[in-house]
């Protein structure tokens, strides 16, 4: 790999493992949510790294019985290999929701209700997500420690100062904060740190017979791209030159122009 | 393949940054198709044109308002580089989202409209490149399909050089430019034969990267938690500045303390050394007390552990700084509290004079006087923050630190406690608050000292934490150690009483005979006050998660949990944090201290007769 790109890499994990390590001492009880996506994986690697080996803070699936096989059996592998502490927290289901929201949204407002149900239940105060600014436009907005009130909604108006590395200390009254040690991160730099660190993926992401997953969700509301990529350099090479965006794939998103932004003022991640 | 850069787009409000940034993704391919249909669509559904900024300003209101609200960042690829694009609001009350977006970035761009020219947050904003120390700055002189007169965009590059001057900024370069037909942006323009520059993705493309610090400057280690593995201590941490390698003797600052490098844990493998911006894991090769928000560096060349500093703060709060208010100053991992002893000047960075009355505080320029409760290791110029309730509100810079010196006077008094007494109207004494940790005495001692100094009286409190960051920081938190802590405190609380000063001591001082022994050397003017929680209730309060650390066997000895604490059987006062209240406690802590310090019936004559 070419030496200054590996220096780009390392500023982001170094950057990411300090945020971690932060976040982990000032925010007490914590958990990560974990997709099995690479995003999620890859920050499950490099919390490893920060705390020497092992992550020491519960892993949560927020489960809604509906993600691909390869993915479940991804996850067994994975949370038994690096010793994780799994819990994945079955979300309620899709007759639950607001009828008003379109249906490609609901199994993300599944997932948002199920977060809910988990910090009413488990009183964790710093909730880890792998989000990245360069996903999707209102994400781009986001801060690394970003507060939800007590309903676990966003204030995208008011949103903390952060600069230098100094983000917020104190968790709102009632509510508690998400972290995002991922955020300067683009698609790029996940899958170059996947290939240089060696991090497992699930095997959708890689191209069979023509086509592959770029990003995975929910069965019924993601679809295959067309694409030659059976290798992760193959995929680099593909990202390098591609002017698709990378949630394509996902259907929720295009529905209607604001609904990502109302999924997320509500919660989502 | 060159290295990423990060670049931010800055300007007044409506100068066209948005649509800038919106243009130069379209014009260099990094825009996605969805992206480019998505924009046309949502201009198309609100009667506009194609309106570029509409590929950033994702935001609902950002939208309908046609205004950037939030801070966001795409990428852009010019050649073989990347950039990300930082775009950052010029809107007034956005000032901090501007701040959050701008301080990381390697590069700016100075937007600036052809007609108006440089306005009020133009001047807000190089303000912040000064602040920032942002070297390469790119003037875009937008909207010449508009101005059209040679002249007079020239005029407006000229005054954007002039004002980026007066703060100490060099543009790199001046280019005119049209966002909205792309003129000198993607490609240089036919319409500007009297400019015959680069266009802005020419200059973009030989921007620096990103700055990272040498690693021979000294080196500087944030310390942001202490984990334990196996038997060992592994302080983690992440390298400020210079290079660190197994072997090497740390000072830790503020306590002093050194010790030598066993080993630098990482994982999967361990490393041999470390520079700036990495995470390591130190392993020492003697016990040595580090915890985070210390700083540890090599011998030569420590940093200073101040308690007196000034600094120069760039406000974002709606709420002005007060001398007598009480922040928190970050520096680095360290976060400690830090009274504002006064407000020595106000700048606003848009006439870079002293402000007219009632002028916003938001954008305000401050030069503070802080005094920290207790020692903080800094150095001049470093990159702090003051916050409120947890929040940075202010992005400072130390810019004069005085070090914690020692003067030792020896004094033969010619002036006894009683004429102090009677100079001051009150008693000189020590209360002294002990309870579990986290109980609340330091709460109550701030409180009643904060009180106390509004009705006139002379009093200090001083904490645990002070003292074992300053007097007793060569102890540790042995029996002996704690006795001896506890003996120097005592001393110091009688100088204080004997001063004349109500002494507000609050100590966890678990041993009954330790507190004894207290009262012996204090005499007289010491009054016990047994802050009472139980346990149960401290350890959920645990505000500094020493019981969780001490639940986990990072903290052996610990009050409470596995080190006894001796009920005081007859306290002066007892003060029930449980059942009541901070006000209650406070209120009941200053009626005793009130009375107590109350000097005895006057001696001088009661009018009537004479």
């Amino acid at each position: 790999m070419d030496r200054s790109v590996n220096d780009d890499l390392d500023a982001l994990e170094s950057g990411a493992i300090a945020i971690v390590r932060d976040a982990y001492r000032l925010f007490e009880p914590c958990c990560v949510l974990w997709s099995m996506g690479k995003d999620s994986t890859a920050l499950l690697w490099l919390m490893r790294k920060a705390f020497l080996g092992r992550v020491p803070i519960p892993v949560v699936q927020l489960d809604t019985g509906m993600e691909l096989p390869e993915v479940y059996a991804f996850r067994d592998q994975i949370a038994r290999e690096w010793e994780l502490d799994l819990r994945a927290e079955h979300c309620p289901p899709e007759e639950s929701c607001d009828p008003s929201l379109p249906p490609q949204s609901r199994a993300a407002a599944r997932k948002t209700e199920g977060l809910r149900a988990l910090l009413a239940r488990e009183g964790y105060r710093a909730v880890f997500v792998g989000i990245r600014r360069d996903e999707q436009a209102t994400r781009a907005k986001e801060r690394i420690v970003s507060p939800r009130s007590l309903d676990g909604s966003w204030n995208v108006r008011e949103q903390p100062p952060e600069f230098w590395g100094y983000t917020l200390t104190e968790i709102p009254h009632g509510g508690h904060v998400r972290v995002h040690p991922l955020l300067a991160w683009t698609e790029l730099d996940v899958w170059r740190y996947t290939q240089r660190e060696n991090v497992p993926i699930v095997p959708l992401y890689l191209a069979r017979e023509g086509m592959r997953y770029r990003s995975l969700g929910e069965k019924n509301i993601t679809l295959p791209i067309a694409s030659g990529a059976s290798t992760i350099g193959e995929i680099i090479a593909e990202l390098e030159t591609t002017r698709e965006p990378e949630r394509a794939g996902r259907t929720m998103d295009f529905e209607s122009e604001a609904s990502f932004e109302r999924l997320r003022g509500a919660g989502y991640m | 393949m060159s290295r990423d850069a990060r670049v931010v787009v800055l300007g007044h409000v409506d100068h066209g940054k948005s649509t800038l940034i919106g243009r130069l993704l379209h014009d260099t391919g990094s825009l996605p198709e969805a992206r480019i249909a998505e924009v046309v669509a949502s201009s198309r559904r609100r009667g506009l044109e194609t309106e570029w900024s509409f590929a950033l300003d994702a935001l609902q209101d950002e939208r309908d308002q046609a205004v950037t609200i939030d801070t966001t960042r795409v990428w852009l690829r010019i050649g073989e580089r990347r950039f990300a694009i930082i775009d950052a609001p010029g809107h007034e009350e956005f000032l901090a989202n501007a701040m959050t977006g701008a301080s990381d970035a390697d590069a700016a761009v100075l937007v600036v409209d052809a007609e108006r020219g440089v306005e009020d947050q133009t001047r807000r904003h190089v303000y912040l490149l000064g602040l920032l120390a942002i070297r390469e700055v790119i003037v875009a002189v937008n909207k010449i399909d508009a101005a059209g007169d040679p002249a007079r965009i020239a005029a407006a590059g000229d005054a954007a050089r002039r004002a980026l001057d007066a703060v100490g900024v060099t543009a790199s370069a001046v280019v005119p430019v049209s966002a909205r037909d792309g003129d000198n942006v993607a490609s240089r323009s036919a319409r500007t034969p009297w400019y015959g520059g680069p266009a802005l993705t020419e200059l973009l493309a030989s921007v620096a990267a990103r700055r990272e610090r040498a690693d021979d400057e000294p080196l500087r280690i944030w310390v942001q938690d202490v984990y334990r593995r196996g038997d060992e201590r592994v302080v983690a941490g992440v390298v400020r500045s210079g290079r660190v390698r197994t072997g090497d003797v740390l000072r830790v600052a503020p306590s002093g303390k050194t010790a030598r490098i066993a080993a630098l844990r990482g994982w999967p493998r361990d490393a041999e050394s470390a520079g700036p911006g990495e995470p390591v894991g130190v392993v020492f090769d003697a016990p040595v007390y580090v915890d985070r928000g210390d700083l540890l560096s090599h011998e030569d060349g420590a940093p200073a552990a101040v308690r007196s500093l000034h600094v120069r703060v760039c406000w974002f709060d709606r709420e002005p700084p007060h001398a007598g208010e009480t922040v928190r100053l970050r520096a680095g991992s360290a976060d400690v509290s830090a009274l504002i002893v006064s407000v020595l000047a106000t700048t606003d960075p848009r006439t870079l004079e002293a402000p007219e009355h009632g002028v916003a505080s938001r954008g305000m320029v401050y030069e503070l006087a802080l005094q920290t409760a207790v020692p903080v290791a800094l150095d001049l110029r470093e990159r702090c923050a003051l916050a409120r309730r947890g929040v940075p509100v202010g992005a400072a810079h130390a810019v004069s630190l005085q070090p914690l010196g020692v003067n030792v006077v020896a004094a033969s008094h010619l002036v006894d406690a009683s004429a102090r007494a009677e100079r001051n109207a009150h008693r000189g004494l020590v209360v002294w608050l002990t309870g579990l940790p986290a109980s609340g005495k330091t709460t109550i001692a701030m409180h009643v000292e904060r009180e106390l100094f509004r009705r006139g009286y002379h009093v200090y409190a001083l904490d645990g934490d002070t003292l074992r960051t300053g007097l007793s920081r060569d102890l540790d938190f042995s029996s002996e150690g704690r006795s001896e802590n506890i003996r120097r405190v005592a001393e110091v609380a009688k100088l204080l009483a004997d001063a004349g000063t109500i002494a507000l001591i609050s100590l966890v001082s678990p041993s009954a005979s330790d507190r004894a022994r207290a009262r012996e050397i204090v005499g007289e003017g010491f009054h016990e006050v047994y802050v009472a929680a139980s346990l149960a209730t401290c350890e959920r309060r645990d505000p500094k998660n020493l019981y969780k650390r001490a639940r986990a066997g990072e903290i052996a000895g610990f009050t409470g949990i596995d080190a006894p604490y001796d009920v005081p059987e007859a306290a002066e006062l007892v003060l029930n944090t449980e059942r009541n209240d901070v006000d209650r406690t406070v209120a009941d802590a200053v009626e005793y201290v009130v009375r107590a310090a109350r000097l005895r019936a006057p001696s001088r004559s009661v009018n009537g007769s004479a």
